[in-house]
């Protein structure tokens, strides 16, 4: 299994290189390392969701990794000859920890079958099930007996878990949860990015991994769906404070992948959205104005949007044709009766707060952390790192997105809260832990002028 | 006090105070009891509520409903009680209305002091041994006026309340009370001692601390190691600090969670744990790995049951269906359809599932019979 991990993982990196080669992006060795991998992962989910067979997709994903590899090793030679050498960066630390941590993952992750509800029940059975259908297409999913698998959620994980079940030739309830592992090399370098001797950075990594470590091997997605939202805003606040394209393509990417975990990660990017219009709309590097002309004058920006938006949009067509529908969003008119019933019956709201804020999740130490940072870094007068705002109005819209969408659910409240309050509210907590990255940053000398946006650091960027 | 800086004394106190966190909580003393608070005067049906009380009194109560509960409601405490000498012990409820006291699972009530009344005291005697006992405290409540404390005394001693740290979830030794004692009150004397510290520090910045040198070579030393790792001024690297060892010390992310630095303690030993552990048994690792269907020993037994019959050499069954005991069951009909898929549940099928204690139809032939569940074939 280890040598197939690691040639699914070098096929799906080579497949994504060619076409980070394409868009020359920047960046230091971990992001871009992890920008090719993100963007290959996506592009071999866009070929399963177009609907051929696995063994098909397999092969051109090959193809395209063969592709890749000659032109990986034609760039390397070019570089050699014109003597271009890139500035060495100290990796071999972080490079150890990712090692380590994918080590003591690896056998973490395939020490127990899948056995966790969502794991078997949703998971891991749309993976069986495309894996048995030799493609991922219609038929099957709308049988009734499967209604309580939501067969409407995306199919990232799933589709991996088919093609390593593919490669094998077999399935078990083990091995499909390799899926999860491809899923956090890139998780892994782009965290390991923001690399730096400093408590921020100690405070972000062990918040981040230990908060969620059961949830990135027990095959549940809200994990991995926390972690790639989070990475999201890392990369855009920096490219906010730093201009550099390499970040923008990063965050585009680890958004588009977000969105193909869980439909929570649809919610995110709507949010993300909504806050760069509402706060950036002016903004000379993240505004709408900008992105707007940076859409229609860089074929690579829209290239990279286009491969982050694509899956979404196209599963979005696929659960039309095939008439899956989502039991929250599937009636309007109910659910929006049922909306303004438990928003007036005087109890319910403040039932949903509770239990999200204090008594399911301790999303409060976070916030009482943020408020006392923020407090301090004004009487500090110490800069407000740009990425601190964009992720806290994200995470706080997002944390009223969720709530809306537990206001508006069918099944029993105590129920549904009792069994999935912690787990939606990671993606929010994980945001606010970024916020309070951003503004501990903000503290440190090295990151002095974080909130200004460094001319010469987008010059070198682009 | 002269020779220690309030810079060291404060660190040195709050990561002391940390690890002891962490230490107290792995001792399951003192925790309290678990309460069990119902909307029936009865203690019938589930409980609207559950919680954590170290003190089963009138206050705890009132808090717990928020300070409206209802007109008639019932509340269970239950735990273990850890005495340190054995001894005749005399224990008393005053209660408005019932209360009921039930030592070591005994029958009959230790504190019978049930029924409708204003406040009453009733008592009762019994002989304890050293260690944890179990106890069942029970309130109720009717209408009107509330009221509940209870005391306990040790041959024929002056009732006194019965202290917080000798309640507790599991049975433990006196010693493990003991020792949870002790911690506590380090950690209360280090929060005093990082109080002390603080002001110290807040002096020594303020210039009215021990001396001009003094102050000097505080500041030098702080600015000198916060520049070194990379800050601004001292005061963002302590805060910086000291928002790291907040985040350890509090629960999250789970609100009823262990402290942060428990839950990353415990998951690296896990992780290496596993590691070591699949490194050793490397031969059994990869076969779960390698080996076809392996890991669906962890599903229910009647999924597991009904597997083995779909998977049978040479049966073909591409539609099957379930007893309605079968499908009562949520869990088990998801897990079975899943594992099933691409065989399909349909109503009409005519290979049908029920447990060997259900009655076969009229006109259906049983195929096959395993411990619990036969396939059977109607027409």
């Amino acid at each position: 299994m280890f040598i197939v991990l690691s040639l699914s993982v070098l096929c799906l990196f080579f497949a994504g290189y060619v076409a980070t080669s394409f868009l020359r992006a920047g960046g230091g060795l971990f992001d871009r390392f992890a920008l090719t991998l993100g963007l290959g992962i996506l592009a071999d989910y866009i070929l399963v969701m177009s609907g051929l067979p696995l063994t098909n997709v397999l092969a051109i994903v090959s193809i395209l990794a063969v592709f890749g590899a000659l032109m990986f090793a034609i760039d390397v030679i070019r570089r050699r000859r014109n003597g271009e050498t890139r500035q060495r960066e100290p990796v071999l630390t972080a490079a150890c920890c990712i090692a380590y941590l994918l080590g003591v993952y690896y056998f973490f992750v395939f020490s127990e079958p899948l056995m966790r509800w969502d794991a078997r029940s949703v998971w891991f059975l749309h993976a069986k099930m495309i894996w048995i259908e030799g493609a991922l297409r219609g038929d099957g999913w709308v049988h009734p007996s499967l209604a309580f698998s939501s067969p409407d959620y995306p199919k990232l994980v799933p589709a991996i878990a088919a093609q390593l079940g593919a490669l094998n030739g077999y399935w078990n309830e083990f091995f499909p949860k390799g899926s999860l592992l491809v899923m956090l090399v890139p998780l892994l370098l782009w965290v390991f990015s923001f690399r730096k001797k400093a408590v921020s950075f100690l405070l972000l990594a062990m918040m981040f991994f230990f908060s969620l470590d059961a949830w990135l091997a027990n095959g549940y997605m809200d994990g991995y769906l926390a972690m790639y939202c989070g990475v999201a805003l890392l990369l855009f606040g920096r490219y906010a404070a730093e201009g550099r394209d390499a970040d923008l393509h990063s965050a585009i990417c680890a958004a588009g992948i977000a969105a193909c975990l869980k439909n929570e990660g649809v919610l995110f990017g709507v949010c993300l959205t909504t806050t760069l219009v509402l706060l950036a709309a002016r903004h000379p590097v993240v505004g709408l104005r900008q992105f707007v002309r940076r859409l229609s004058a860089t074929p690579r920006f829209a290239a990279v949007l286009l491969l982050a938006v694509a899956p979404t949009l196209i599963w979005t067509l696929r659960k039309r044709a095939w008439g899956l529908e989502n039991h929250i969003t599937g009636d309007l008119s109910t659910l929006v009766s049922r909306l303004m019933d438990r928003l007036t019956d005087g109890s319910t709201p403040e039932f949903i707060l509770r239990n999200l804020t204090t008594e399911a999740t301790a999303i409060w130490v976070v916030v009482g952390l943020l408020a006392a940072t923020l407090m301090f870094v004004a009487y500090q007068r110490a800069p407000v790192h740009r990425g601190a705002l964009v992720a806290a109005a994200t995470s706080v819209l997002y944390f009223c997105g969720i709530y809306t969408a537990y206001l508006g659910t069918p099944t029993g409240l105590g129920f549904h809260l009792t069994t999935s309050a912690g787990r939606t509210m990671a993606t929010a907590s994980v945001g606010l832990l970024v916020c309070l990255y951003f503004l501990l940053t903000g503290l440190e000398a090295s990151d002095a002028t974080a909130g200004e946006t460094s001319s010469a650091a987008r010059r070198e960027g682009r | 006090m002269s020779g220690v800086r309030p810079a060291t004394l404060l660190v040195a106190a709050a990561l002391g105070w940390t690890v002891l966190a962490v230490v107290r909580a792995a001792l399951p003393a003192g925790d309290g009891l678990v309460g069990e608070y119902f909307t029936n005067p009865d203690w019938s049906g589930a409980p609207a509520f559950s919680s954590l009380d170290t003190e089963p009194t009138t206050a705890t109560v009132m808090r717990r409903w928020r300070g409206s509960p209802p007109e008639q409601f019932s509340v269970r405490w239950i735990g273990f009680l850890t005495v340190r000498r054995p001894g005749s012990y005399t224990f008393s409820t005053t209660s408005d209305d019932g209360s009921q006291l039930v030592l070591d699972n005994a029958v009959a009530p230790l504190v019978d002091n049930g029924g409708v009344h204003g406040p009453q005291t009733r008592s009762g005697t019994i002989h304890l041994d050293r260690g944890s006992h179990l106890l069942e405290l029970r309130y109720t409540q009717r209408g009107g006026g509330a009221a509940l404390s209870w005391s306990w005394s040790r041959e024929g001693a002056a009732p006194t309340a019965v202290p917080a740290w000798t309640l507790s979830q599991r049975r433990i030794a006196y010693s493990t009370a003991v020792a949870a004692r002790i911690l506590d009150w380090v950690r209360y004397t280090l929060a005093l001692l990082a109080a002390l510290a603080v002001a110290l520090l807040v002096r020594t910045f303020a210039g009215t601390g021990p001396g001009r040198a003094g102050t000097e070579w505080v500041l030098g030393r702080l600015r000198l190691m916060s520049a070194r790792a990379g800050y601004r001024s001292p005061a963002g690297a302590i805060f910086s600090v000291a928002a790291l060892i907040v985040v350890l010390a509090l629960p999250w992310p789970d609100a009823r969670g262990r402290p942060f630095l428990a839950r990353v303690v415990t998951a690296l030993d896990v992780l290496n744990r596993t590691a070591v552990h699949a490194l050793a048994d490397f031969g059994a690792f990869q076969a779960n790995l390698d080996t076809p269907r392996a890991g669906e020993e962890v599903l229910p037994f009647w999924t597991q049951e009904v597997m083995l019959m779909l998977r049978r050499p040479g049966r073909s069954v591409d539609r099957y269906q379930l007893s309605d005991s079968i499908a009562a069951e949520d869990f088990v009909l998801q897990q079975i359809v899943a594992s099933a898929w691409p065989r399909r549940l349909e109503r009409d099928a005519k290979a049908r599932f029920v447990l060997n204690t259900e009655p076969v139809a009229a006109g259906c032939e049983v195929i096959e019979r395993r411990t619990e569940v036969s396939l059977v074939h109607c027409p």
